[in-house]
């Protein structure tokens, strides 16, 4: 959007009344997103024209944005990635003033506050529904494609082998202790319907929107 | 409830050129996986691992990749059970097997001297290439704190119709997690039963076992030798024996994996296995021999210590039993239920063990139960819940805790 708006501002500037006579009529950039850094907002400077030069063109002053404080984002404790890791993160935005404290020492605690003392651990009960037992994650997003195909996994080709994103076994879900996991199931089988179980997951205070969640494509 | 991903119970199934959202709150953490339910479809091949971080009741230093083991057919499942379609079953590590380890019977078509078929034995020939074992790779020492590195493997038995006993040569580990559970850390062992669906989280020490002295009193028995210059152990995902069939051919081959040290060092694993200790091994009437007994692990214990109230109910020993219920599994030699009745039928309880007629459990894709909780057996005949379905109504509140058990006495399960 701003990438637009700095190349309508130019040729409004350099070119002739021919090609944009009205040019209060740009598009004007989408309602500010406050979570974005304030670089993002105003653009790179240097591509920007001097405001007091164009005056019917939309003026980006230089406001000062506050940085909005976020909780903790740290590598859980996984694998290296040239020998079976992966660079996944895990996040808690919501959770301002935690501090991660998994550690090779320690990976009883995950979480704790460094004012009020208190953690999220080993210790933390995660079943009880009355105390806040678990911390808050973010939105994990996956989309699954599952298709017809044929696989190699011990030298006999398999044959109507169901593939998840291509592969057997599928991609790995990750996510982290608190995270919302939405996941995107499309099924492009020939003759089969289909549908994935979490097997484990207590799915407490879980329901559908049926009207939300499924579709056609 | 309704993305629990089961259907006819909590969901129509996802009809082809349709998508569905599911979104669920990760509450525990731990190890696990995801898997079609539709029928026997995941046998095919639709399922994947499944991991939330979080913390652990020992200390490590680096987790590896989940550690999926399965049975493997080069049939869709469904043309296996309804066609008779050969399986030629292998056994797979995270994907990766190899057919020509394995020989499957065949009936010669001749007759021994009792008159019983002559069975020979056949491979497969590949007919593509064969993979090399899974690797896994260990280093020693942890860069971060100089001692023997600690790894975390997350053990997942995701077959149709396998369990396995997991293990490394000359490796021992501590188990930390059970399924979502986490677990205090235990004595360290040998090798890991593990059932279909389970998953253990267990922390292996980068430090081989060398050689164990029988006369040390450990009645593991094991004097196995281990060349300190060949940095190569196999991994081995062992059939147990289950069903204590005559002829299991999946149980021909262990060494789906390959543990190294040294990533230059490519030369095959000359180790041998942990010899399986005398009350870990059952008699086979069968095949007239040892094999590795069917059972639970057990002396798990969860780390978070949660109360379950006393189970009521009476029996001589004080303790509450709960309700009972007749477990029966279809029996076709039943006068009554020919095999064609139920397929994949196969399982039932009922409150009155003397009834004659077999109701297995069975779902409608097109109603799912979920639609249904409001009805109940008083209702009229319109609104009843179907019979098939075997409901149970219980009125239990959200505080309350159930537990199902099944013992060998009612069922074989």
């Amino acid at each position: 959007m701003k990438f637009w708006l700095t190349i309508t501002q130019l040729v409004g500037w350099f070119s002739s009344s021919t090609i944009d006579e009205d040019v209060s009529q740009q598009p004007l950039p989408g309602p500010l997103d406050l979570r974005l850094s304030p670089s993002r907002i105003l653009g790179n400077p240097e591509t920007l024209l001097a405001p007091a030069e164009s005056k019917d063109v939309a003026v980006i002053h230089d406001v000062p944005i506050l940085p909005i404080e976020k909780g903790p984002t740290f590598k859980p404790p996984s694998g290296r990635l040239n020998w079976g890791g992966s660079n996944f993160e895990c996040e808690y935005p919501e959770m301002v003033g935690w501090l991660p404290c998994s550690s090779e020492e320690d990976r009883s605690c995950w979480l704790y506050h460094n004012t009020t003392g208190k953690r999220y651990g080993i210790e933390s009960n995660y079943e009880d529904p009355s105390i806040n037992g678990t911390p808050i994650g973010k939105l994990r997003e996956y989309t699954l494609v599952v298709e017809d195909g044929v696989w190699n996994a011990d030298g006999f080709m398999a044959k109507d082998v169901k593939l998840v994103n291509g592969t057997y076994p599928g991609p790995w879900i990750q996510a982290c202790w608190g995270d919302t996991i939405r996941v995107k199931l499309i099924n492009k089988l020939k003759h089969n319907g289909t549908a994935i179980h979490w097997h484990g997951i207590r799915q407490f205070n879980v329901s559908a929107d049926v009207r939300i969640h499924a579709s056609s494509i | 409830m309704h993305m629990d991903g089961v259907p006819g119970i909590t969901q129509c199934p996802i009809a082809p050129n349709d998508y569905f959202v599911y979104e669920f709150k990760a509450l525990q953490y731990g190890s696990s996986w995801y898997h079609s339910h539709y029928s026997v479809q995941y046998a095919d091949g639709l399922l994947g691992p499944m991991t939330i971080h979080g913390p652990s009741t020992a200390q490590w230093d680096e987790a590896k990749l989940p550690l999926l083991m399965s049975d493997w057919f080069h049939n869709s499942a469904f043309g296996v059970i309804h066609e008779k379609l050969p399986g030629y079953t292998t056994t797979v590590l995270n994907g990766t097997g190899d057919v020509t380890k394995y020989k499957y019977p065949y009936d010669t078509g001749k007759r021994d001297a009792q008159d019983k078929p002559i069975i020979d034995y056949f491979n497969v020939v590949p007919n593509a290439p064969v993979p090399a074992p899974y690797q896994l790779h260990f280093e020693s020492k942890s860069s971060t704190t100089g001692k023997v590195k600690r790894y975390v493997l997350r053990l997942i038995n995701t077959s149709f119709a396998t369990t396995f006993l997991f293990s490394i040569d000359h490796h021992e580990f501590q188990v930390i997690g059970a399924d979502f559970v986490p677990v205090m850390p235990g004595n360290k062992t040998r090798y890991l039963q593990i059932g279909i669906g389970q998953r253990y989280t267990v922390i292996v020490t980068a430090a081989p076992v060398k050689h164990m002295n029988s006369s040390d009193g450990d009645s593991w028995n094991d004097a196995v030798q281990w060349d300190g210059d060949h940095p190569n152990f196999w991994i081995r995902t062992s059939v147990v024996n289950c069903f204590k069939a005559e002829t299991f051919p999946q149980a021909d081959f262990n060494r789906t994996g390959v543990l190294r040290y040294n990533s230059n060092d490519q030369r095959e694993p000359i180790t041998k296995p942990w010899k399986v200790r005398q009350e870990d091994l059952e008699w086979n009437n069968n095949t007239k021999k040892y094999q590795i007994a069917c059972k639970d692990e057990v002396n798990l214990k969860p780390s978070l210590p949660w109360k379950i109230p006393p189970i009521p109910g009476n029996n001589d020993k004080g303790l509450g039993r709960g309700e009972e219920f007749s477990v029966r599994t279809s029996v076709f030699n039943e006068s009554h239920t020919k095999q064609g009745d139920y397929p994949l039928a196969k399982w039932s309880f009922e409150r009155d063990a003397k009834k004659d007629k077999f109701y297995p459990l069975q779902i409608d894709y097109d109603d799912p139960f979920f639609l249904n909780l409001h009805k109940n057996l008083e209702h009229s005949k319109d609104d009843a819940w179907k019979k098939k379905w075997v409901v149970i109504d219980e009125a239990y509140t959200d505080k309350d805790w159930v537990s199902m058990s099944c013992s060998r006495s009612t069922c074989c399960c």
